[in-house]
């Protein structure tokens, strides 16, 4: 329906609000035109031994002290009360508009002043800027329109001012121009449609600031004058009968009420249709239907996994992690049955695409999924403590001292209110009870640990006083604090200048060689992790495909991992060849797909890759895994021939 | 160590900033008291001017018709009427920095004992309801706020900004009837009018206080939302810190960061609320004074009033900017504020 209208009343139509405010304002219109016709004798009409009567057949809602109808005095009122407003509102509109407009077109010094003036004008009340000026033109109409007009008119100089200096920008307009949009279709559908949106917002709001004041300043009794009312005048003569029947103040006050959301509601359809983002919004509205368990994903063969693996000490054990985001028909399974071991001390580099399920098997281990996740598993293994099935208190416990984590961008994730030495010192504070002093006695020795010059200072300053580079550094000192088992390293360079790159991944190697802390260094970046890495694990779309020393980097099984390997390296690649496949997207499949994921990418694809998953089984080589059918069927003199 | 060499370089680019940040404050510090002196300067010019914008001869229409020429001319010489306007703007700043606001036409009473009488009603009430606003909105606002974070609880998110929506809709004085009809003469649990004893306070605070309240709840409902999506927290979390601290150290700091100006605003207009609020409670404040000042012509004593009330609006928003640059410390390095 939306499409087959056309033009501005199409537009305001497809708001969600809209029915509601054109229904208020048709209602408003219509009693505002005929109110004072229709009810206007009844509402003036005293009689004495009628008053303070609650409601009756006579009058719906009530009388007031004098015995007139309040339903009928509300109804009357409704024509003046609308038009002071709307008066109030044109007001602010002359004022605060061209205010705006010529403050926003100005230079950027007067437009800092006024900005700042208007800031401090937006503080003044309406209410008392009406007072001043109803002081200065005595009680009445005249005063109050102008008062409370001035009073609203910062609120438009704002809205104005951004309005103009938008159109001074102007980068879309270039961008338009480009395009080949003539010049009238220029100025109407891109100049006016995309910065009139928030004056006539605040235009709605204003209206509705305008009915409220101007109530608020006749029920004072310094408005409108006897013999008019509105209905800040019925509801002061109902106040006075509110101890009798209190529905002669609350009938005028609902009415206030809903003409001043008829403002807004309308203000706000207006302004929504003139944006075409929002109306796209409005229109599409999703819906994220509850529900729908997880289908699960065959368990993997936890036996052989186990034997593959060697008997190494392990920090962390994962065994069956699964992990979901969202609900129904759009949940995204992000990892899909992941079995992992860290082993003490280790630098384990664990690479992928960005939505390889990566991050999410490390946020996992971490106790940091996001509340919209959902996580299962067989396993969830740190220091021997499972913290699948452990409360949350022994949860914490556990992680408290001994997992660290190092995010990916400095930048943002130290919190920009506090020095950074509270920052550091806090988990140690917290869990292991360390007084101030000697905790920050040790936050100098690790920031010294990691390179950062004059740490005293440091600990002193707020994270936006530091550069990036020293502000990753903070991080992995922070992550050392705890004198943690492991440190999972989340893309910790990506953010950072190349020439910052290296310095960091030198820290961590540093911790890692000094103190033995094992490493879970995650990255999409192969050359690095090839380099820092003992040992690499490759995912692809929530499954581990292949794990691998780092020795045997150079001749890696699986068709994926060699062509993340041939990415990395050989820049003079024919850009035909599969090389482009794996730069291409890696689409969240199927999950009712029972082939392996990578199938459709895959040059060395066969029947059965894409029919049964394979899993993941040791291959020729110390800790060697390879999920991969093209592999583990075919003997291995054969491949190698 | 190898990386410290290199380090050293960064270090001096970072010290840049710690060594300006004095000046910055200096600067930042300067910027506000302007702002705030030019208020003032604004304030005393219009309230000053207030009398010689009357048309007509103001003693004249606050002493009636029926008075003698003679005893006009006294009460212009009185009121310094007769010098030049300059003149006369000095004795007024004179007067003020005395404590001298005149006397009331009506009453013969010195007007700074008035002020003094209902100052005391005024800023009790306002505080109260400034305290309401705050508490109801951070504890509303951020439980919510926790509750619908990352798009959870899509019901909650839709009743709270219906709930919210319609309390601040509906006007202060509407409120403040509903509340006396419930509270007053429905259970008697609280007195409808005067000003005796705190329970008197409690309805014209609420009154008040709820459609700011949560109009601001709404504000720090979303602000919560996006500072839990923050990096920061996730490191926090990291940290293992235990759910109240990291809400207390670490959330609240920031959503009072981000929705203090707009409270400042709200606050501002809670000010203006209470002379409604005043009125309909019969609370003896500076409101209840202003309304029959005007209609009574009563100059010195709406100079007063006006005067007072704007004052205690940029009180407000100075100790909103105070506290903002106390909260946030890159605060003074914008050029806005």
């Amino acid at each position: 329906m939306r499409r087959r209208l056309r033009g501005l009343p199409a537009a305001v139509l497809s708001s969600p609000t809209a029915p509601l405010a054109l229904l208020l304002v048709a209602a408003f219109v219509v009693i505002g035109v005929i109110g004072p016709g229709v009810w206007g004798d009844a509402a003036v009409k005293v009689r004495p031994d009628l008053a303070y009567q609650g409601p009756s057949a006579r009058a719906l809602l009530g009388t007031d002290s004098l015995g007139r109808d309040v339903l009928a005095r509300t109804l009357a009122a409704t024509r003046l009360s609308l038009l002071l407003a709307i008066a109030a509102t044109c007001v602010a509109t002359v004022i605060g508009v061209p205010a705006g407009v010529l403050a926003g077109l100005a230079g950027p010094r007067v437009r800092r002043w006024t900005a700042r003036g208007v800031g401090l004008a937006l503080a003044v009340p309406g209410i008392l800027v009406a007072l001043f000026l109803i002081a200065v033109t005595g009680p009445g109409n005249l005063g109050m329109v102008l008062g409370v007009g001035i009073g609203i008119s910062p609120l438009f100089a704002r809205a104005a001012q951004t309005l103009a200096t938008s159109i001074a920008e102007l980068d879309y307009m270039a961008a338009a121009k480009v395009i080949g949009v003539s010049r009238r279709r220029l100025l109407t559908r891109y100049v006016l449609l995309n910065t009139a949106e928030p004056l006539i917002l605040q235009i709605g709001v204003g209206a509705n600031l305008s009915l409220v004041a101007v109530a608020a300043l006749s029920y004072l009794g310094v408005g409108v004058q006897a013999p008019d009312y509105d209905w800040g005048a019925v509801l002061h003569s109902g106040l006075e009968a509110l101890y009798t029947s209190p529905l002669a103040a609350i009938t005028p006050g609902a009415a206030i009420t809903l003409a001043g959301v008829m403002f807004s509601l309308l203000g706000e359809a207006i302004a929504r249709s003139l944006n075409p983002a929002l109306r796209i919004a409005a229109g599409r509205k999703e819906r994220t239907p509850r529900g729908t368990p997880a289908n699960d994903d065959a368990p993997t063969a936890e036996k052989s996994v186990e034997a593959a693996m060697d008997n190494a000490p392990a920090v962390a054990r994962i065994r069956g992690l699964q992990v979901e985001f969202g609900h129904g028909r759009s949940t995204v399974a992000a990892v899909r049955g992941v079995d992992l071991d860290i082993r003490a001390g280790e630098v384990l580099g664990v690479v992928g695409e960005s939505g390889s399920g990566k991050s999410v098997t490390a946020l996992a281990l971490a106790g940091l999924l996001p509340p919209s996740a959902r996580m299962r598993a067989a396993t969830l293994e740190f220091q021997g403590v499972d913290l699948a099935t452990a409360g949350r208190r022994a949860r914490r416990a556990a992680l408290a001292n001994r997992l660290s984590v190092v995010f990916q961008d400095p930048m943002s994730s130290l919190n920009p209110l506090i020095r950074i030495g509270r920052q550091l010192t806090e988990r140690v504070r917290v869990h292991d009870g360390l007084d101030r002093a000697s905790a920050l006695g040790r936050a100098e020795e690790r920031l010294t640990t990691v390179g950062l010059s004059a740490p005293k200072r440091r600990l002193r300053q707020y994270p936006h006083e530091l550069s990036g580079g020293m502000r990753q550094r903070a991080m992995i000192a922070m992550a050392l604090m705890s004198d943690p088992a492991l440190i999972i390293a989340d893309e910790p360079t990506t953010a950072l200048d190349v020439t910052i790159q290296r310095q960091i991944l030198d820290v961590l190697l540093e911790v890692n060689d000094r103190s033995g802390t094992a490493v879970l260094f995650i990255s999409h970046d192969l050359a690095v992790v090839g380099e820092i890495c003992d040992r690499i694990v490759v995912m692809y779309l929530g499954r581990i495909v292949e794990v691998l020393d780092r020795a045997m980097l150079d001749s890696p099984s699986h068709p994926y991992t060699r062509a993340l390997l041939g990415a990395v390296i050989d820049l003079d690649t024919d850009p035909a060849s599969p090389l482009t496949t794996i730069s291409g997207q890696a689409g969240p499949s199927d999950s009712a797909s029972a082939g392996c994921p990578f199938a459709p990418r895959c040059p060395e694809a066969m029947e059965r890759c894409r029919t049964e998953m394979p899993g993941l089984e040791p291959e020729a080589g110390v800790g060697h895994m390879v999920a991969c059918w093209a592999r583990t069927t075919a003997p291995i003199a054969e491949r190698v021939g | 160590m190898t990386s410290t060499t290199i380090d050293t370089a960064a270090g001096t680019e970072a010290d840049a900033p710690a060594a300006a940040r004095s000046g910055r404050w200096r600067a930042f510090v300067l910027r506000r008291l302007a702002t705030i002196a030019g208020g003032l300067v604004f304030l005393l010019v219009i309230t000053f001017l207030m009398i010689h914008l009357v048309p007509g001869d103001p003693v004249r229409a606050s002493l009636g018709l029926n008075v003698s020429p003679e005893v006009v001319a006294a009460r212009r010489a009185q009121l310094h009427l007769d010098r030049p306007l300059w003149v006369q703007f000095w004795y007024y700043v004179r007067d003020l920095a005395h404590f001298k606001f005149g006397t009331s036409i009506q009453t013969g009473e010195p007007v700074d004992q008035l002020i003094r009488n209902r100052l005391t009603a005024t800023v009790q009430l306002a505080v109260a309801a400034m305290a309401l606003v705050l508490v109801i909105s951070l504890l509303l606002g951020m439980c919510f706020g926790w509750l619908t974070a990352g798009g959870r609880r899509r019901r909650t998110e839709l009743g709270f900004n219906l709930v919210s929506g319609t309390v601040t809709a509906v006007p202060d004085f509407l409120t403040g009837t509903l509340l006396v009809v419930v509270f007053a003469l429905g259970t008697h649990w609280f007195p409808a009018s005067g000003r005796q004893g705190p329970q008197s306070m409690v309805l014209p605070a609420l009154a008040l206080a709820l459609p700011p309240a949560f109009f601001l709840a709404r504000v720090v409902r979303i602000e919560t939302v996006k500072v839990l999506e923050q990096d920061y927290i996730r490191t926090a979390k990291a940290n293992q810190l235990p759910t109240v601290r990291l809400f207390v150290r670490h959330v609240a700091p920031n959503v009072l960061a981000q929705s203090l100006t707009v409270a400042g605003l709200a606050l501002g207009g809670l000010v203006g609320g209470s002379v409604v609020i005043e009125n309909i409670f019969a609370w003896p404040g500076i409101g209840t004074a202003i309304v029959p000042a005007i209609t009574g012509h009563d100059y010195p004593v709406v100079q007063a009033c006006i005067l007072v009330l704007g004052l205690i609006i940029l009180l407000v928003n100075a100790l909103v900017d105070v506290v903002l640059v106390a909260l946030n410390p890159r605060m003074t390095a914008l050029k806005e504020y």
